[in-house]
């Protein structure tokens, strides 16, 4: 096809278009899905017993923010990377990395206080329903914001997948956070860190797939 | 942009003009003259078309615009390059296959094909007679013989490898 049959064709398909709403406007909305679906999932699963103890912890206080500031970094930086040309720096994607990445290293540090780290990881009982409840939760949100992020038009599937989930994720187990009452760090880094970081590693590949189609 | 985003064909068809020369240089100063920088002009007119929603008019149109065409420049050389890896250029074209089996006839005992044929049951010699002799379609022998069009292939198929077994055809 030559450009000039091509632009008459796309000229004849021109339709009125209203302007996407601002990154920031977006992220807003879904963030309201996402914290009421953390709050039906608490609801319904109940809140940990020993919520007053654990509020008292300065690691999980820490941790708890930390994991608030990935889920809304990695939404934004998802849903403004979904726009051409709309992120400043390509820098900024990897923030709510870093930010995961602080999170298992303060998690780490706290394993290897209580002896080998090797040893107590593997020696940690096997808890996949935290896994399963931060992926309950997760799946909704995630859903809601790969179609925000589909809407608009992503170049770079890659990075918009894997942040789009991290960010889902990172709602996911916040849930799973003040539902479960497992206060052994060891459980914390195998059954809530490793799924999301596993998981958003799974969600960048599956970004590659798509943008290779 | 904002007047195309408004239904404005005629800024429209202005832009997406003025964007092929835009981007041709835009292409060409990142990749050199290569053959394909006409398929990035058009996967980035194609690209900023499915994207215009996403433009905010009360924003730069430039990074927004090359943001798209810098990512269809890596699009079209990956997928250039991986065709490159996987396919051979050749200066002789291999003989097409028709070619060869038409070559070939010479070398058939028409002899032995017309007595494979005459040892056919009548109606299954008669359909492959219609299909590859008389250059019948299936439907018109299947209104002429009365029966369904499935019918007719399948008798036709049985036709074949009855002709093959009494020529001693190997597979191939």
């Amino acid at each position: 096809m030559s450009h000039e049959h091509l632009i008459a064709s796309l000229v004849s398909q021109a339709t009125p278009v209203r302007p996407l709403a601002a990154p920031r406007v977006r992220m807003a909305r879904w963030m309201v899905c996402a914290v009421v679906v953390v709050g039906l999932g608490i609801t319904w699963r109940g809140l940990r017993g020993n919520w007053a103890a654990a509020f008292s912890d300065p690691t999980f206080i820490v941790t708890t923010m930390l994991i608030l500031i990935v889920a809304m970094l990695s939404a934004w930086v998802a849903l403004t990377l979904a726009v051409p040309g709309a992120l400043r720096s390509p820098l900024v994607k990897w923030l709510p990395v870093a930010g995961l990445g602080a999170w298992g290293a303060i998690l780490m540090q706290q394993v290897a206080t209580t002896g080998s780290m090797a040893s107590v990881l593997m020696s940690e009982p096997f808890v996949a329903a935290c896994m399963w409840k931060t992926y309950g939760i997760a799946v909704g949100p995630a859903f809601v914001i790969i179609l925000l992020a589909q809407r608009a038009a992503p170049l770079d599937w890659r990075w918009t997948a894997s942040l789009a989930a991290l960010s889902a994720l990172a709602f996911g187990v916040l849930g799973t956070e003040l539902i479960c009452p497992i206060t052994r760090y060891a459980h914390v880094f195998n059954w809530h860190f490793l799924p999301v970081a596993l998981m958003t590693l799974a969600a960048f590949a599956a970004g590659g797939v798509v943008a290779r189609r | 942009m904002r007047r195309a985003q408004t239904g404005d064909e005629d800024a429209y068809a202005r832009l997406l003009a003025l964007l092929t020369s835009v981007t041709r240089q835009y292409a060409r100063g990142k990749s050199g003259a290569v053959p394909w920088v006409e398929d990035v002009v058009q996967e980035t007119l194609l690209s900023l078309h499915r994207a215009r929603h996403t433009y905010d008019p009360s924003r730069p149109f430039a990074p927004w615009f090359y943001a798209i065409a810098a990512h269809r420049v890596v699009d079209v050389y990956r997928r250039e390059r991986r065709v490159a890896l996987r396919e051979q250029g050749t200066d002789v074209l291999p003989e097409p296959v028709t070619m060869r089996r038409i070559d070939r006839v010479g070398e058939v005992d028409m002899d032995a094909v017309r007595a494979a044929l005459a040892a056919l049951p009548a109606r299954q010699r008669d359909i492959v007679e219609g299909l590859k002799l008389r250059d019948e379609s299936v439907k018109e022998l299947a209104h002429r013989l009365g029966m369904s069009q499935s019918a007719v292939k399948v008798t036709a198929h049985r036709g074949y490898q009855a002709l093959k077994k009494l020529l001693g055809v190997k597979p191939l």
